[in-house]
């Protein structure tokens, strides 16, 4: 009797295998494959992914701004610093500090370049629904992201943490759009991302520049009180990992000096060195043009990010004692990569 | 915390792990911890209600079973007439107690379920009552919950079986969590002893379990919900459609309701029955059914029988009716004068029917149709036998049962357009609007466009001719899921997958779905 309760303890434990498996190949098939445009999402997460350990010595996390302005490749073709943009749109605010967590378990990092954009907005988790699929779907599953996704969620209405470790809950809905590529992607293995995790644009819309906005005042803006402990967390966390912080403000037409200041202050509190490039002189500095280097209002386009990179570059390279790694043999495909990231560019 | 979510399912899983770990004569303390917790995250603060009737029905039902004990014990030691004044007394006593208790009870249910519409009523009729509406929350699963209470109280009354004496296995009766929310509406003799002895583990009731949720969640969630966006959009266009979008609509939410509470109900017993508690079936097959009193012994069983049992027969069978059975005999002939009293308290009955679903005129019409056509298929069985017998129709003839399914099935949808509308009179306007046919609109593409596109509505055809298969097949008298574990493992296990897939994938929910709640839920 107890050996025929072992054998169907065993069959309802096989059957859960064999469900198990089948899943995670439907979930493959049905996940949408973020491959090209403007949000090619699963590549940058899985070319993180498939980055030599120990290649990158630079982060740089964030929204949309880091995305779209920050060229790892140009800061490392013109100063040798590895780095890879780990950005999403709208990113939350718990995110940088999980990304930083997973960044760590296969690469050394040495500096992290931060732009908290949630830092004075509220947000609305089941609004930014999308926003937060390309921040998590293709990340690996582990007791890190099932945390950090349920963090976020806490004020979703709609959305459920399963639905986050389970894919197929969320996707199961492409079954009438679905085509070959759904299904030969499974057998594809190479994700490497030339562009190391920045996704640029091209297209440019002449800014209007409001001067008042950053005319100096005493004023300080209030913080998203959520968004504020979770940047102290974040900057702890890389404390104790001996990371070096730098807080960034990416160049945009909206920012107002009482953010500037509020900025500052937390910058001030933490420890950490701010650079808000926003400031008419660190403008001018970088040699940005409202009419040309700009693809809306808050993100640069490539123009301005090679100009934006450019300058970054040089800055890291002056202030923080960084691994050079322009000439090492191991970085031999990022040469490429830079080379046909050039030609793309028309550079 | 919904039956379709997967907050719902990795509950159940606790409990059950839980309630396998536990010794066997404490496994009821585990159901009842799991109900309350789980009533408690539906409901919160309203499981104060549950709490009163589980209490007072618990303690009404001892105080009955006492006075029946004091008779028992005193009237061998008595003469005859003594007997006989102290039976009266007792019975005199019995009644007002279980007279206090139902109304308590079914007042606590009135009021909350039926103040705004009087609240309207009489403000409609220029009474003043202080406020337009009570807005009283209605504590889920109420309906279901006090009429099984008050089942079990009405045993006892009569003495079908001793009431019990622990409030917490009691407490367990009442509030067992897979059938809270939309029953089936149990009975004590039934169901108590499989929750209070504790079950153990067998793998063919957890498999078995599974299947029934499977399948609860196939008819819930492939279809139901898949129908009620065209429902939906149609229903809620304010009259703007006429002719056979209205008749695919209230076909479609015939399909829909069975679809929605059946699949409730599966889930429900798929999840009792993983744990060894068999629950009263609620559905057979209602849409095979050959007659309007044959569809209420297959559609909503628990219900019926709880009305054929505390209602038809106490009022057919009590002394009144006898009389006026005897009198309109003498008026009207013997058939209809016996039958007479039959149709009163079938009427009656079907009146509760049409009420418990909601205090709005359109379910007391509902009720009343229905009710109609039992009472005129009472009073014309002598007509249509005879009809029969002319046409040389056989009851067995394949094409006359078709007949009889078809029409039963049209009779049933038409009273679906009393549940479905708003309202009474937007009843009576949608059902003149399915006259205004225009076939074109079958064949043109515009069914299309009411949410579901063609692929959609392909997967929604596909499932009903599939539930219409199974359901066939079942009619047979075939038990599909003992007819499943006799095959191969290597032909058993693919269906089952297959069949957990289609639910996944097929599955009308997820982020940026509206899944409907279990319509059944409301009442």
């Amino acid at each position: 009797m107890n050996q025929m309760k072992l054998f169907q303890f065993f069959k309802i434990i096989s059957f859960f295998v064999l469900f198990l498996l089948l899943s995670a190949i439907l979930t493959t098939v049905f996940m949408p494959k973020w491959l090209d445009g403007n949000t090619p999402m699963t590549k940058t997460t899985l070319g993180f992914y498939q980055a030599e350990e120990n290649s990158i010595d630079v982060l740089y996390v964030g929204s949309s701004q880091i995305l779209r302005g920050i060229s790892p490749l140009t800061i490392w073709a013109e100063q040798g610093i590895a780095g890879y943009t780990r950005a999403t749109t709208v990113q939350p605010s718990e995110v940088p500090l999980y990304y930083v967590k997973e960044a760590l378990k296969s690469q050394e990092i040495e500096l992290v370049v931060i732009d908290f954009s949630t830092l004075y907005n509220e947000y609305d988790t089941d609004e930014r629904e999308p926003y937060l699929r390309y921040t998590f779907d293709y990340m690996p599953l582990d007791f890190n992201k099932v945390q950090t996704v349920s963090d976020v969620l806490e004020s979703s209405d709609e959305q459920t943490v399963i639905s986050y470790i389970y894919p197929l809950l969320r996707y199961h809905f492409r079954w009438s759009e679905l085509n070959e590529d759904d299904f030969t992607w499974i057998f594809d293995t190479n994700f490497a991302d030339p562009n190391k995790g920045a996704v640029l644009l091209n297209d440019s819309t002449p800014q209007e520049e409001d001067t008042t906005l950053m005319e100096p005042s005493v004023e300080v803006a209030e913080y998203n009180v959520e968004a504020y402990e979770e940047f102290i967390d974040f900057v702890e966390y890389c404390r104790e990992n001996s990371i070096d912080v730098l807080f960034l403000r990416m160049p945009r037409t909206d920012w107002t000096y009482a953010k500037h200041n509020a900025d500052q202050l937390l910058a001030d509190t933490s420890g950490i060195q701010y650079i808000d490039t926003n400031l008419p002189t660190l403008f001018d500095e970088i040699g940005l043009n409202l009419t040309t280097d700009f693809y809306d209002y808050d993100h640069l386009n490539t123009k301005g990010a090679l100009k934006f990179s450019s300058w970054l570059g040089n800055y890291m390279k002056t202030n923080y004692d960084l691994t050079y790694t322009r000439d090492d043999k191991a970085y031999d495909s990022w040469l490429e990569c830079y080379d046909l990231f050039e030609s793309n560019m028309g550079l | 915390m919904s039956f379709v979510s997967s907050a719902f399912l990795l509950f159940v899983a606790v409990v059950l792990i839980t309630y396998y770990l536990i010794p066997l004569k404490y496994r009821y303390l585990v159901l009842l911890a799991a109900s309350y917790i789980f009533y408690f995250a539906i409901s919160g603060k309203l499981i104060l209600y549950i709490l009163f009737t589980t209490v007072t029905s618990f303690v009404f039902a001892i105080l009955i079973e006492r006075f029946s004990n004091i008779y028992t014990e005193r009237s061998n030691s008595l003469q005859k007439d003594e007997r006989k004044k102290l039976k009266k007394n007792i019975r005199n006593k019995k009644r007002l107690l279980l007279a206090i208790c139902l109304l308590l009870n079914f007042g606590i249910l009135v009021i909350l379920k039926y103040s705004n519409s009087v609240c309207s009523l009489l403000l409609l009729l220029g009474v003043e009552t202080g406020g337009t509406t009570l807005d009283l929350l209605l504590p889920i699963g109420i309906s279901f919950y006090t009429f099984q209470a008050m089942g079990y109280l009405i045993d006892v009354y009569r003495e079908k079986y001793s009431c019990d004496r622990s409030i917490l296995k009691y407490g367990v009766f009442v509030s067992f969590f897979p059938q809270i929310i939309q029953g089936p509406i149990s009975r004590h003799d039934q169901l108590s002893a499989q929750l209070y002895e504790g079950n153990r583990l067998q793998y063919k009731n957890l498999t078995y379990g599974a299947q029934l949720i499977l399948w609860g969640f196939f008819k819930k969630l492939v279809i139901a919900d898949r129908a009620n966006v065209f429902v939906d959009a149609i229903f809620n266009a304010n009259g703007g459609y006429d002719g056979f979008y209205i008749i695919v609509a209230v076909t479609l939410y015939a399909i829909q309701l069975y679809c929605d509470f059946s699949g409730g109900i599966d889930i429900a017993a798929g999840v009792a029955e993983m744990m060894g508690i068999h629950l009263t079936p609620n559905f057979k097959r209602p849409y095979f059914a050959r007659s309007i009193p044959d569809f209420w012994r297959r559609w909503h069983i628990t219900l019926g029988a709880w009305c054929r049992d505390y209602i038809f027969y106490p009022l057919s069978l009590s002394k009144a009716f006898t009389k006026l059975g005897k009198k309109t005999r003498r008026i009207f002939g013997n058939y209809i004068g016996k039958m007479l009293p039959v149709m009163i308290a079938q009427l009656v009955v079907f009146l509760v029917i049409g009420l418990w679903h909601g205090s709005s005129f359109k379910y007391i019409a509902f009720g009343l149709y229905h009710g109609t056509f039992i009472i005129s298929g009472i009073l014309l069985a002598p007509f249509y036998d005879k009809m029969k017998h002319l046409m040389r129709i056989n009851d067995e003839n394949p094409l006359f049962i078709i007949f009889q399914v078809i029409r039963t099935f049209i009779i049933v949808v038409i009273g679906r357009y009393f549940s479905l509308a708003p309202s009474f009179l937007a009843a009576i306007a949608f059902l003149k609007a399915s006259l205004n046919f225009n076939p074109v609109s079958l064949v043109d593409g515009s069914m299309l466009t009411f949410g579901l596109d063609a692929a959609q509505m392909t997967v929604l055809i596909l499932a009903i001719a599939f539930l219409f298969c199974v359901s066939f097949i079942q009619e047979q008298g075939i038990v599909i899921r003992d007819m499943l574990s006799k095959t191969h493992i290597f032909i058993r296990w693919p269906i089952y997958l297959c069949g957990i897939f289609v639910v996944l994938i097929f599955g009308y929910y997820g982020f940026g779905y509206n899944a409907a709640d279990f319509i059944y839920m409301g009442f």
